[in-house]
């Protein structure tokens, strides 16, 4: 079922409101080589049954490419806020965590973890 | 059994359920006199408790699953559930037998945490014995 699961977190980074911040199509795993931010990356996880009726428990890795660390920490926060005002409301928000990509590089990373069953 | 088993409330799976137990006891009675040799004991009356735990996040379809409200509905209609139907199925898709037999649901719990899925508990106490049953 993750494909199911990776469909779902796909259509979920391509809201409006989201596409708004982040244009261009959400990327499962990698973007295409050279891809000038702000984009987005997302890594789906399947943590094993969540119930005796098959559900599965997922972790989602939602990386946000901004030109700076600000940018990045800005469109993260707009994607939380954008997630929590949608009605895809099975996500649970777990924090996240800002990184350079590159010591010579302005350009940073934000990862955004969620968790859902699906 | 195995990890399996599911609960079926009047004749509807919990869903979700993410634990099920089952509990059988039996009391025993005990008679000690002056003729006995030690403590005597003799079987007593059987009994039995169950209960389940789940998710209580995603809707059942409440004809053939139960979420919180088909498990409240059951709860509380005093008229149409004096006692409801409970069965014990070891594995759904594998199994030849069942336990049923009938019981009353002493608790129902929710529990709505903050950014976690909301899980619900519920508790059952068997009236009368708890009987094995073949499943065609």
């Amino acid at each position: 079922m993750i494909l199911e699961a990776v469909k779902y977190v796909n259509e979920i980074l391509q809201l409006q409101s989201i596409a708004a911040l982040v244009p261009g199509q959400p990327n499962w795993m990698l973007a295409e080589h050279n891809t000038k931010p702000p984009f987005v990356n997302f890594m789906i996880k399947n943590e094993g049954r969540a119930s005796k009726d098959m559900i599965g428990q997922y972790s989602v890795n939602i990386v946000v490419t901004g030109l700076s660390l600000t940018n990045s920490a800005q469109l993260a926060d707009g994607i939380e806020q954008a997630i929590e005002a949608s009605d895809y409301n099975r996500l649970r928000f777990r924090g996240n965590e800002i990184q350079y990509n590159d010591t010579e590089a302005k350009e940073a990373s934000c990862i955004i973890t969620y968790e859902f069953k699906f | 059994m195995s990890g399996n088993l599911r609960i079926v409330l009047d004749g509807k799976t919990i869903f979700h359920a993410t634990e099920s137990s089952l509990s059988l006891s039996r009391e025993v009675r005990e008679r000690s006199t002056k003729d006995t040799d030690g403590i005597q004991r003799a079987k007593g009356i059987k009994s039995f408790e169950a209960s389940a735990s789940a998710l209580g996040v995603y809707g059942a379809d409440n004809a053939s699953t139960l979420d919180f409200e088909g498990l409240f509905d059951i709860y509380d209609d005093d008229v149409m559930y004096e006692n409801v139907p409970i069965q014990f199925i070891p594995d759904e898709n594998e199994t030849n037998v069942a336990y049923e037999g009938l019981a009353i649901i002493t608790s129902l719990e929710g529990n709505f945490a903050n950014e976690e899925d909301a899980t619900v508990s519920i508790s059952l106490s068997g009236s009368e014995t708890l009987k094995k049953i073949s499943i065609p």
